[in-house]
């Protein structure tokens, strides 16, 4: 076999072209949609009042941000509609140009021509490339002009645009190698189709379905794996999609690539040995057929089994013996209606859907079977808990716990980080193990807060459980056990100790996970800032940090509120108002918990440590929701999208509801207490709460911070509250 | 020159040709015979170079002929149901064609289409089967290979217009050596045409001889006798045999000067020699072969 083998003429390439010249024009139309007609509908007209912590001056900079902003939407996410485009597109251009191995006359046409298969193959390949690529090329040449002739062309780099073009080839080629790999083990359209659909789901439904399964039965089962992780990578138009959280990493990338290259040289052999005679056959091994026909079988019935119980409206737990009921209906009914259909679509013929029905009660029987040590908890999962004295450490995450800020930003596999090793907090935690499950009740209209538990035994394995809990049980006597621990203080200390600097000419910003504050950067940051990169560091000491953060710091918290698989690394969007130029993009994001600030430090990253930070004076944001009861404060954030407090910010301070601190000690004992916030999202720490925003500006002029930090309603000083209190009437009756 | 040797393909367990011997000298029409499910599409299809046997060779002039473009394109195959592409017209197919045969001659196409009065700018769907059948016919003879594989082509022709194509076929064996290999059930169809035929049955071969050779040494007599003579008295072989009153005929082998000797000395009352049709000589060589080829055939 040579590479001879592979050539075909190019008077056969233009007659095939020609006549597939209306798939292009097809594609070419969705892709106008998707690009030059998306991107035009996304631009501002005309620029719009920015966010208060842009000043009046630093509007043209805010227009141009939300400019390179829908650009960025359109080239670096490749437009709202390319996922669904690109399955579409790889699936139907492998079903198109291989159908001629549908039916028998066309296989003779073809393979009785003096040409090779080999040639006929790759012709195909190149030909379903090309009516992808041209498209895609035109249309992003029409984004092109479209730009040019708004004037907003000076925002789009051909580096970008390269890269959108071949993101999205490499991504369409993925997916159509993967359907002419299908199509090479089938001999109909609807079985092309049928096996498209199962291999794209089937990778992430052979992970996610022992877990769901877990999780239906279960009463306490939880889990520290991040079964999204593995799943969304192991879906082809998950993982490789960029603008989601998990986007396209190296490894990722050179996986599919291999991957890619492992089913167009398998899609090649199969064609190479496929008989001719196979045209019209569903699956043209016979063995294949079986499986193929059980598992997809099978998946639909799970499916099934969890979608009946959601028709009957049965909120809370699994425990109820209704939704249980429903799940095994669910189960075999779909189980059954869905071998029905695939025998009829294999067979080629309705009325096969009766046969061999048997075949499939046994099937299905047999799995179910197995379902019923989940189901009826034969192993004890929910009872087991292991000896007090063989645990040495209990992570715990309270859910929904509105005294805690931080409970809205994390997730249960903050776990990992909340480790308590205090006997209290581990006798706590036994406690609340022990106290059992108590379930919703099937009249309770109210969602449950969890309690997730993570017990390290002296083996070194652990235990992972979590627990529902109503409002009245042991649980809620144990939370201030773990808030006040030395462990559960250093956790949100860590929250308070971030970088920031920065001037008002030139707006540079470094956000963090927790919010999204935007933080100012020192001038000499500024002067010395790369693309992507954060001062003073090279690109291989970038990287090794990022690799650094990424292998310690993968099961901590920020990997877990992320859900990244790139943990920590920095987030940086530098825009310069006056050079008219943007220097980055935001990238990554930076964590600064304690081991963070150690690594940061053992780089030589340069960082402010907050609490050092010489601050000069904090202004005091008051709203009525500080005065108001817990309904005037739902009512507010019903309301508005911003809290009061945002509009407030905007308020001269002689309405009465900002005043500024400027004693050192009183400003001193506010940082003290007070704890990061975030503006735009800030409405969650309302939730029966409420607090005081500060704005905080340090004592060297050439500093501001636009962050905002949130003292708790528990933690305003002494001093402050008579300020509070004369404000009061202001506040609750504004001036018009 | 076509070799077959010992083929054999099999689908499924089921044994669609098994153990064909065959050879095809170049400028013979081959007639290929068999009923439905024979194996004389799946023949000619790994002829063709479409399947590939599961045991022995196919070469033509030397050389094998799957995944051999270079063979491949010294033949042309029309299959039973024969592929054009959706939407196409006759000069589109001749223009793909002439992209695929080197020698296809477009000239010669465009003639033969006046002839058959086809339109070249007509939409091909709208054909009906046996306008399909004819630009099948003349795609290929345009093609100008050296050999030319026919399934069933005839089925769906009238018989003017069969006519007509195995004239076609005759005029291009003449002037440049073309050698069609033509598969049918009909044996009548083939009669007037094939020099050399093979008989297909359930995937093996039951005959295939030259059809000179085996009317040269089968005749059919018809003869009277004033007293009764029964086939067995005579010294040549009777095939088939069949007595109506005094009208004895016989079907027999041997050379035809012998055979009328030997009944001219019983002193017959009337003696002649009548033509033999393909379908009569089938009969009687297959018998022979213990088969009955009226059930094999009609």
């Amino acid at each position: 076999m040579t590479l001879k083998n592979f050539s075909f003429s190019r008077s056969l390439f233009a007659n095939r072209f020609g006549r597939d010249s209306w798939l292009m024009l097809l594609y070419g139309v969705l892709f106008f949609f998707n690009f030059p007609v998306n991107l035009m509908l996304g631009l501002p007209g005309s620029p719009s009042t920015p966010p208060d912590y842009f000043t009046p001056a630093q509007a043209e900079t805010y227009h141009r941000l939300q400019l390179q902003s829908q650009i960025n939407r359109t080239f670096y996410d490749n437009g709202s509609l390319i996922l669904p485009l690109l399955v579409m597109m790889g699936i139907f251009s492998a079903v198109w140009l291989f159908s001629y191995l549908h039916r028998q006359s066309q296989v003779d046409f073809y393979h009785a021509q003096p040409v090779r298969r080999s040639q006929i193959f790759s012709m195909n390949l190149f030909s379903g490339l090309l009516y992808f690529a041209i498209p895609l090329a035109a249309n992003l040449l029409l984004c092109v002009v479209a730009l040019l002739f708004s004037g907003h062309l000076y925002l789009l780099s051909a580096l970008t645009l390269l890269r959108c073009f071949f993101w999205a080839v490499y991504e369409y080629l993925i997916l159509f190698s993967l359907s002419i790999f299908v199509g090479m083990l089938t001999g109909t359209i609807f079985a092309h189709l049928l096996a498209c659909g199962t291999v794209l789901i089937l990778f992430p439904a052979i992970v996610g379905i022992p877990e769901q399964i877990c999780s239906f039965f279960y009463k306490t089962y939880f889990t520290t794996f991040s079964y999204y992780h593995l799943f969304m990578h192991l879906t082809p138009i998950f993982a490789l999609g960029e603008g989601n959280d998990i986007g396209m990493t190296a490894e990722c990338g050179i996986y599919y690539a291999a991957v890619t290259l492992l089913l167009l040289v398998g899609a090649f052999l199969l064609y190479q040995k496929r008989s001719s005679e196979s045209a019209g056959i569903p699956v043209i091994y016979p063995r294949l057929k079986k499986v193929l026909h059980l598992v997809f079988t099978l998946i639909l019935a799970l499916f099934g089994g969890a979608l009946f119980p959601s028709f009957t409206n049965i909120y809370g737990n699994a425990q109820t013996t209704g939704r249980h009921i429903w799940f095994v209906f669910g189960f075999f009914i779909i189980g059954f209606l869905s071998y029905m259909v695939i025998q009829a679509i294999f067979e080629r013929e309705v009325r096969a859907c009766y046969r061999r029905l048997g075949r499939c009660a046994l099937a299905l029987g047999a799995f179910f079977l197995v379902l019923c040590i989940p189901l009826f908890d034969l192993t004890h999962h929910d009872e087991y808990l292991p000896e007090r004295e063989d645990i040495v450490a209990v992570g715990a995450f309270f859910n929904n716990f509105d005294d805690d800020v931080y409970s809205q930003y994390l997730s249960p596999l903050s776990v990992k980080t909340l480790v308590y090793e205090s006997p209290e907090a581990i006798d706590a935690a036994y406690a609340i193990a022990q106290s059992g499950v108590a379930g919703l009740g099937s009249d309770s209209t109210y969602q449950t807060s969890l309690v997730y538990l993570r017990f390290h035994l002296k083996n070194g394995k652990t235990v992972s459980r979590c627990y529902y809990y109503a409002a009245d049980e042991v649980v809620l006597e144990s939370y201030p056990i773990f808030y006040d621990a030395p462990e559960g203080k250093a956790h949100r200390e860590a929250y308070g100790l971030f970088t920031f600097g920065g001037d008002r000419e030139t707006n540079l910003w470094i956000s963090n996970p927790l919010s999204n504050n935007k933080l100012a950067v020192s001038k000499e940051t500024l002067q010395t800032a790369q693309f992507g990169s954060t001062r003073l560091l090279t690109p291989e000491e970038k990287e090794n940090l990022i690799n650094t953060l990424n292998q310690d710091i993968l099961d901590r918290t920020f990997d877990a509120m992320s859900h990244s698989a790139r943990v920590v690394s920095f987030q940086v969007a530098i825009t310069l108002p006056n050079g008219n130029e943007t220097i980055g993009r935001t990238v990554d994001v930076l964590g600064c918990d304690k081991r963070t600030l150690a690594l940061l430090k053992e780089y030589g990253i340069p960082y402010n440590d907050f609490s050092s930070l010489p601050v000069s004076s904090v202004t005091v944001h008051v709203d009525a929701t500080y005065y108001g009861t817990l309904s005037d404060a739902l009512a507010g954030i019903a309301g508005n999208d911003m809290p009061d407090v945002a509009i407030s910010y905007k308020e001269v301070a002689e309405n009465g509801s900002r005043f500024t601190v400027t004693d050192p000690e009183q400003v001193k004992e506010l940082m003290s207490r007070a704890v990061l916030s975030d503006l735009v999202s800030g409405h969650y720490t309302f939730r029966g709460t409420s607090g005081l925003y500060l704005e905080v500006e340090i004592l060297d002029n050439n500093y501001v911070y636009s962050n905002h930090f949130l003292l708790p309603e528990g933690q305003v000083p002494d001093f402050l509250k008579a300020e509070l209190e004369q404000r009061k009437d202001k506040v609750l009756s504004p001036q018009e | 020159m076509i070799c077959v040797s010992q083929i054999t393909k099999r689908f499924d367990g089921i044994t669609a040709v098994d153990h064909v011997d065959a050879s095809i000298k170049q400028g013979s029409v081959f007639g290929l015979i068999g009923t439905n499910g024979a194996g004389k599409s799946t023949f000619l299809r790994m002829v063709c170079g479409i399947l590939r046997p599961d045991e022995g060779s196919i070469t033509i002039d030397g050389q094998p002929v799957f995944e051999n473009p270079a063979v491949k394109s010294t033949f042309f195959y029309i299959s039973d149901d024969q592929y054009f592409f959706p939407g196409s017209t006759p000069l589109e197919m001749a223009r793909y064609y002439s992209t695929v045969y080197p020698r296809f001659d477009t000239g010669r196409f465009s003639a033969l289409m006046d002839t058959f009065s086809l339109d070249m700018g007509r939409k091909i769907h709208t054909f009906s089967k046996g306008m399909k059948k004819q630009l099948s016919i003349l795609l290929a003879i345009s093609s100008r290979t050296d050999y030319l594989f026919c399934d069933e082509t005839f089925d769906g022709l009238d018989p003017v217009m069969r006519q007509a194509v195995k004239s076609l076929f005759a005029a291009e064996m003449d002037e440049r050596g073309l050698t069609p290999v033509i598969a049918s059930h009909n044996l009548r169809e083939l009669e007037d045409i094939c020099d050399h035929v093979g008989l297909l049955h359930k995937g093996g071969i039951l005959l295939n001889r030259d059809l000179e050779e085996m009317k040269l040494g089968i005749h059919k007599i018809q003869c009277a006798f004033s007293q009764p003579v029964q086939p067995e008295e005579f010294p040549f072989t009777v095939l088939l045999s069949e007595r109506r009153g005094s009208l004895l005929t016989m079907t027999v082998r041997g050379a035809r000067e012998e055979i009328l000797a030997q009944i001219q000395a019983k002193n017959p009352l009337f003696a002649e020699i009548l033509p033999l049709s393909l379908e009569e000589i089938f009969i009687s060589e297959t018998e022979v072969a213990g088969y009955d080829i009226k059930k094999l055939l009609f």
